[in-house]
């Protein structure tokens, strides 16, 4: 019974085999064709159930009937081990493009050896690639077509001006890990913007996940600072932003002597923008995603033929107001609405789009574009 | 000649390619008791679970009061007044006693799926006291009690409804003297009131004392039917197996002889819970023999010897070399054999082949470095299948698919592959039939002959008095006598020394 | 008969499945790179899965695979400084201390192995998230090992002495018996915890060259390393054929059968370009069809 499985297994292979190495050239016939040819692109996403990762994955299938390019969605993947197998995957499925983020730094240098090895170009967004060995490597990489970061610091450095313009001269601040480069750009950001616009920082701790931590800090400062009139947060995840207003609502103080700006979108922050607690809060990187996806199908039309990727950054929107924020949570991030429209998607699939258009859109990327798009 | 109740025709059965039964026809009279024996595998079991509806017959034909009897299933044919008690528990856990008692029939006690459980316990208590258990609590669940009880509830509860006929399959076998003397009065009362039953044991002198017939079966296939004087153990036992016994069933010798050598010793051997101070030498050749009821401790010193219980106190020693006994590796690297009394449980690996079956414990005569071949393992286990005369079709076929006889062979086999020089085996005939048991007696007495030392452990008394140079008894724990060899040692002395 | 179909269908499972897409994918299937891409992504698993086997043998379930992976790479990375060879042996040493630490647990401890497994799940999770929320731990060099012929040698030598160990040491033989009649075993003079925790120890190793392959494949330590690894091997395996209670009927083979269905179901239905929310649903169609014609019953015989 054994002997006979082994031999039709054998067979098969075989078989298979030689069927299988006639068909393999008309694959790679369609690298060469015009827009006329409908093209395969990867695409490696998180998930399409949060709000950030169903509105990408809605404006991603919108432009791709648009530009008529084929999308294939590996969800749902978590390690780069995951995503360095999807990826191969979509390689032997014909795709000429894969988008992704990568999970870690060594997911470029994996995935982007990949795609090099097959001839494939690939996109990431979102992350920053903190080693030079490897952020040298892919540069190095003929396929790679984006790398766009957020651009912490800058944003740091903006949200300061916020207080700044609204009188804040004293401020506490809550910093974030000094071994993260993420944080580190925060951290600096909001200690160079204090520096240029002439504000005082009374005293610092540091935190970036712990609401404990934030009550007793925040408490804290309030007794050893009475004059503080604000407050710098590198951090509003996991209940930050909610125990940072809830502290200064318990604390007595007259609603609105102190000024906080702090990263993170957080529950509650439209009233606390309305009591005028909160200045200056931020969020929304959806752009940069469509941007590195766009770009990805551009160079796999054969639209732009420069080697090496784009260098692209991008600063998430300031929201100062209550009406900014009801803007804010309205539209964006949000499936339901195609904020670029289809000319601005059009125009970003061309042979004149080059570095600086691409960092053109993205730094167009504010409050100001999103009232625009949605006629407010 | 009394009326016939039963009468199945011409019965078949197939299981696959395994004929179990071939064209038996048996009657059940009103108010006697048919006797039916047979090796272990003759069908016995399988002729009578057809009766009782576990299984319908490839062919044949069953008339029962007249009209043509096709049973579907146990309960159907309980209903029809047929019950049947078998050696394993009939008994469900985690149901009550009451809910036991009348699986199948609580529609008698309550009106659309609503049981009136008030009743069903009242009706329950009123049978248990009719039959002596008036220590059993019906609403309490059926574990609590012991096997035994169980098994005297399930008697309670085939009775509760007068059945025309009862079946009785090796009932006996598991329970004590008290519950055996019990089922039998049961049966002289049944027989009385007119029940056709039947029988089946492999204790033959229970058979002679209580059939007034006997059907021998052989290989599936009907044998004879004996009357009266017929029936006698001798008789029968010849019958069973085709031919007549060569030389004596147990030794013929009355003679205490064995090697002056010692080759194992126990000292002030203690298990708190179990047995005390219990000490004793094996010699060479000798066949030590341990007597007492099954909860006195003697299966556990069996354990003990070999290694697979840690004593309170106390040390088993082997002369050769000094080695102390701690666990059952070391037993078993120093030729140390054991038979455990459960086989199904403690010895054998029923879904696994006979050949893995028989070089488990000896794999380290046949590696080579690491390598075990498997050329090998096929060459020792063939070797020793054939000297124990297991009836098999390959030493690849599963352990499960064999009779007890035939099982216990494969664990004996097991066992002289590894060259084994003291064989502890406790109660090594249990469950198996005449055949077998005449095989294994003629093998200690070769192990006799070959220096080849015996502990054992066996509850029927004539086995210790017709086979162990020694024997030692022992009651609630404690060694209560020894007793030498001798033509005159009868089973009364013993008797005396365990109860 | 049916006993013949139960143990074809496995096999044939992976014979249709690889029948299925070759047909189907207008050769995309039997490429030579997906060919490759699949002993690639099978191997991790597969390597776990053959020291998996030996426990699950001895009817025991672990489920430490994906715990153990991670705390054995952060460990390994935190002595060996980043050194590729030294985290090597590393990972293989933490492994076995792993895999012992199960098989204190269950054999001192008299409970099911799979306690301490979930106790290294959990462990080796937050472990692996608090050291690498703290420092980056990437080992750059790692790239040289993710080559086909190298995951190839590997899964080959672990495979062949698995197979070896299993079918012709006593260590496997062992293994079966005590899973079959762990009471007998120990009365045939076999020191049934020893032959348990050697099976743990197996698991060790082999998990730690898993945890290698594993590096080589991401080049960095993470939160997320060896992430669903247990789920992986235990779908395989059952996919496999794999007799759940161990005992004799267990086959080595379960694990390589099991492991290429699994990956093979996954390529084949990426290759079609179906929709990622039905991929899952097939697999588990998929699983429970295998499964529940391949799985040895005869233990619940006495239920139905």
């Amino acid at each position: 019974m054994k002997k006979v499985l082994a031999i039709v297994l054998a067979v098969m292979m075989m078989l298979a085999f030689a069927a299988c190495s006639g068909s393999d050239k008309p694959a790679d016939g369609g690298q060469e064709g015009g827009s006329n040819v409908r093209h395969k692109i990867g695409m490696i996403w998180y998930g399409n159930t949060d709000p950030m990762g169903g509105t990408f994955y809605a404006w991603a299938n919108h432009a791709a009937e648009l530009l008529n390019v084929e999308l294939v969605w590996h969800l749902g993947d978590y390690t780069t081990e995951a995503e360095l197998a999807a990826c191969e995957q979509m390689i032997s499925a014909g795709c000429e493009g894969i988008y992704f983020i990568p999970m870690d730094t060594a997911a470029n240098l994996q995935l982007g050896n990949a795609c090099k090895d097959a001839g494939v170009y690939w996109a990431v967004s979102n992350r920053d690639i903190l080693d030079e060995d490897i952020k040298a490597a892919c540069y190095a990489n003929p396929y790679m077509v984006t790398h766009i970061w957020d651009a912490s610091y800058d944003l740091a450095k903006n949200m300061v001006k916020v207080l700044a313009d609204q009188g804040v001269k004293k401020v506490c601040m809550i910093s974030g890990d000094p071994k993260d480069a993420m944080m580190v750009d925060r951290n600096n950001g909001f200690q160079d913007g204090c520096k240029e616009y002439g504000i005082e920082i009374l005293g610092t701790f540091q935190t970036e996940t712990d609401a404990k931590v934030i009550t007793d800090g925040v408490n804290n400062f309030l007794t050893l600072y009475p004059d503080v009139q604000g407050i710098l947060a590198v951090s509003g995840t996991a209940g930050c932003g909610e125990a940072i207003i809830s502290t200064l609502e318990g604390s007595g103080r007259e609603a609105g002597s102190i000024k906080v700006a702090t990263f993170d979108t957080f529950d509650g922050n439209k009233e606390a923008f309305e009591k005028g607690w909160l200045a200056a809060n931020c969020g929304g990187y959806t752009s940069e995603c469509l941007v590195a996806f766009l770009a990805l199908v551009n160079r796999v039309q054969g639209n732009i033929t420069t080697d090496g990727p784009f260098k692209l950054h991008l600063s998430p929107i300031i929201i100062s107001s209550a009406e900014e924020m009801d803007i804010f949570s309205q539209y964006v991030d949000n499936p339901e609405i195609q904020l670029y429209s289809d000319e601005d998607i059009k125009g970003m699939v061309s042979a004149n789009c080059d570095e600086a258009y691409y960092q053109g859109v993205l730094d167009n990327w504010t409050i100001d574009f999103v009232k625009k798009a949605v006629g407010k | 000649m009394a009326e016939t109740i039963l009468k199945a025709e011409h019965m078949f059965k197939e299981f696959g390619a395994t004929k179990a039964v071939t064209d038996v026809t048996i009657e059940l009279r009103q108010g006697t008791v048919l006797g039916l024996v047979g090796e272990n595998g003759s069908g016995k079991s399988t002729l009578s679970s057809m009766i009782a509806g576990v299984y319908p017959p490839t062919k044949g034909q069953m008339t029962y009061m007249g009209a043509a009897y096709k049973p579907g299933s146990v309960l159907e044919a309980r209903k029809a007044g047929i019950q049947y008690l078998t050696q394993e528990q009939g008994t469900i856990d985690g149901m009550t006693v009451a809910e036991n008692m009348f699986l199948g029939e609580e529609d008698s006690f309550g009106k659309g799926g609503m049981v009136n459980m008030r009743r069903l316990i009242a009706r329950a208590k009123e049978i248990l006291n009719e039959n002596g258990l008036a220590h059993v609590d019906p609403s309490q669940p059926i574990e609590k009690y012991s096997f035994e009880d169980r098994k005297m509830i399930e008697t309670a509860r085939s009775l509760s409804k007068q059945p025309d006929i009862l079946i009785i399959d090796e009932t006996t076998t598991a329970l004590s003297k008290k519950g055996v003397e019990r089922i039998y009065e049961i049966i002289a009362e049944q027989k009385a009131k007119g029940t056709a039953i039947l029988i089946i044991s492999h204790d033959l002198s229970e058979v002679q004392h209580l059939c007034d017939e006997v059907m021998i079966l052989r290989d599936g296939v009907f044998i004879d039917l004996l009357h009266g004087d017929d029936i006698n153990p001798d008789n029968m036992r010849q019958k069973m197996i085709g031919r007549e016994f060569e030389g004596s069933y147990y030794r013929a010798d009355f003679e205490c002889t064995h090697g002056d050598e010692v080759v194992l010793s126990a000292k002030h051997l203690t298990v708190d819970g179990a047995f005390r101070d219990i000490s004793f030498d094996l010699h060479k050749g000798e066949i030590l023999g341990f007597g007492g009821l099954s909860d006195c401790g003697m299966h556990e010193v069996l354990k003990t010897v070999f290694g697979a219980i840690k004593p309170t106190h106390g040390s088993v020693t082997l002369t050769e070399g000094g080695i102390k006994i701690h666990n059952t590796t070391t037993s078993v690297k120093h030729k140390i054999a054991y038979i455990p009394k459960d086989r199904d449980k403690e010895s054998l690996f029923q879904p696994t082949s006979i050949k893995d079956n028989i070089v488990a414990s000896s794999l380290d005569k046949i590696r080579k470095w690491i390598y075990i071949s498997p050329r090998a393992e096929r060459k020792m286990a063939n070797e020793q299948a054939k000297i124990m005369e297991v009836k098999m079709q390959s030493v690849m076929q599963m352990a499960k698919d064999l009779s007890g006889g035939n099982k216990q062979k494969v664990v004996i086999a097991k066992w002289l592959a590894n060259d084994s020089r003291i064989f502890i085996m406790d109660c090594p005939t249990r469950g198996i039939d005449v055949g077998v048991k005449a095989k294994i007696y003629r093998l200690m007495e070769d192990f006799k002959k070959q220096g080849i030392s015996v502990l054992m452990v066996s509850e029927e008394m004539m086995e210790l008095i017709g086979m162990a140079d020694r024997i030692i008894t022992m009651k609630d724990g404690r060694q209560t006598g020894e007793f030498m060899r001798s033509e005159s040692l009868s089973e009364a002395d013993i008797i005396q020394k365990i109860i | 008969m049916r006993d013949k179909i139960r143990k074809i269908i496995p096999v044939a499972g992976l014979l249709i499945l690889i029948v299925l897409f070759s047909l189907t994918t207008d050769g995309k299937f039997f490429t030579w790179r997906n060919l490759q891409n699949i002993v690639m992504q099978a191997s991790i698993a597969l390597v776990a899965a053959v020291g998996t086997v030996f426990v699950m043998a001895h009817n025991n379930l672990d489920f430490s695979l994906g715990g153990a992976c991670a705390l054995s790479s952060v460990l390994a990375y935190l002595c060996s400084g980043g050194n590729l060879w030294l985290f090597i042996i590393l990972a293989i040493v933490f492994g076995v201390c792993c895999g012992l630490f199960s098989a204190v647990v269950h054999i001192y401890g008299r409970v099911p192995a799979f306690m301490g497994g979930l106790c290294l799940m959990f462990a080796g999770r937050g472990v692996a998230q608090t050291a690498s929320a703290s420092r980056n731990m990437m080992v750059t060099k790692a790239v040289a090992l993710n080559n086909f012929w190298v995951f190839l040698a590997v899964v080959a030598v672990v495979f062949g002495v698995g197979y070896f160990i299993f079918n012709f040491t006593k260590v496997g033989k062992f293994q079966k018996l005590i899973g079959t009649n762990p009471k007998a075993t120990e009365l045939s003079g076999v020191s049934v915890d020893k032959y348990k925790a050697i099976a743990f120890v197996i698991s060790g190793v082999t998990l730690g060259i898993a945890s290698t392959l594993a590096l080589s494949r991401s080049l960095a330590v993470t939160g997320n390393t060896g992430l669903n690894l247990e789920t992986d091997v235990l779908l395989a395996l059952s996919l496999g054929g794999i007799a759940m209670a161990g005992g004799s009927a267990t086959r080595i083979r379960s694990a390589i059968i099991g492991v290429l269905t699994y990956y093979i179901l996954n390529n084949g239905m990426l290759l079609w370009g179906m929709n990622p929310d039905y991929v899952d649903i097939v697999k588990a169609v998929f699983f429970l069809a295998t499964v529940s014609i391949s799985i040895d019953r005869s233990e619940y015989d006495l239920i139905a």
